[in-house]
């Protein structure tokens, strides 16, 4: 990544500009060609570091009012196998393994989304039933203390106060 | 009432497009015009909503922070109510936490750590069990991920 790769960056990591043609806006803030924002963007997509540039939206907004984060031991062999069945289901937007840690003998973790904690309760129990999981625990949203984007590139009012 | 149950046929598409993310070409606005069959100045008019009314938090670039070179790490930790409060805005202030969650159970704040520098998270927790006298403040690294993606098929139903 070049100097101007990484002002890209930095530019994305905000909302795009406004108006009908966002690559144009960036080019102009960039002082460099929308043919180039075009083809940088497509370097970036290309180099794995950028996912898209796109809605993020806030689902609490949106009819998934309630979100968990159901966590699973799962019988011995078999996280892989649970792993993928879990990330089928369009509930889940994230599934990972992670490492236990103290008196948390968890490790298969999805974040599942749902129009109420019911439907949430009675899928992650259902999956646990269905897929001899005895061990398992779902934990609600509570409160959202903060959500914001991966700042990749160093801005002032970001550091650790 | 929720603006999903206001939102016309073409909204519900367009969010859904706009979640895929738009097309890496010129005239992307144009693009996904021709693709729901309406004007580009719809599409540009139609966002503004969203955005206005909340249903979309942010557009723009979402990256792999693993492909950038940052190591992350979700962080669970059994924080008393007494000093929760302190403790979240502690916890909040560093740039690498971008998700910080107060949830149900015993680990009751949940937040993601992604940092350039592995040694900055031995720092913040070190620092988060001192400064709160917190017992339980338990790193799990991932060991692999299954699903990474946050789509809300708004088209469904």
């Amino acid at each position: 990544m070049d100097a101007l790769d990484w002002m890209l960056v930095g530019e994305l990591q905000e909302n795009l500009p406004p108006g009908e043609n966002p690559w144009q806006a960036l080019a102009c803030r960039l002082g460099i060609s929308e043919d180039d924002v075009v083809a940088r963007l497509k370097g970036l997509k290309a180099s794995g570091k950028l996912k898209r540039v796109g809605a993020v939206l806030r689902h609490q907004n949106s009819g998934f009012a309630a979100n968990a984060m159901a966590v699973f031991l799962p019988p011995p062999g078999r996280t892989d196998e649970l792993g993928e069945k879990l990330a089928a289901s369009p509930m889940v937007s994230h599934c990972y393994e992670r490492v236990p840690c103290g008196e948390w003998i968890y490790t298969l973790y999805a974040m599942i989304h749902g129009r109420t904690e019911e439907e949430i309760s009675a899928f992650v129990s259902a999956f646990a039933a269905e897929n001899g999981v005895e061990r398992y625990d779902i934990l609600f949203s509570r409160e959202e203390l903060k959500k914001s984007s991966m700042v990749f590139f160093g801005r002032p009012g970001n550091e650790p106060g | 009432m929720l603006p999903e149950m206001t939102m016309d046929p073409v909204g519900r598409k367009l969010v859904n497009l706009l979640q895929e993310g738009l097309p890496l070409e010129k005239d992307p606005y144009g693009i996904l015009a021709r693709e729901l069959g309406v004007s580009r100045e719809e599409v540009t008019e139609r966002i503004g909503t969203l955005v206005d009314g909340g249903v979309i938090r942010r557009i723009g670039g979402v990256f792999d922070s693993a492909a950038m070179g940052y190591t992350s790490l979700l962080v669970g930790a059994a924080v008393p109510g007494e000093v929760f409060r302190d403790a979240a805005a502690f916890v909040n202030s560093f740039g690498g936490v971008t998700h910080n969650y107060r949830r149900s159970g015993p680990l009751n704040m949940w937040f993601t750590f992604a940092s350039g520098d592995p040694g900055e998270i031995d720092g913040l927790l070190a620092a988060l069990r001192e400064r709160f006298g917190l017992t339980s403040v338990y790193p799990f690294p991932k060991v692999k991920h299954f699903k990474l993606r946050v789509f809300f098929d708004m088209e469904k139903e």
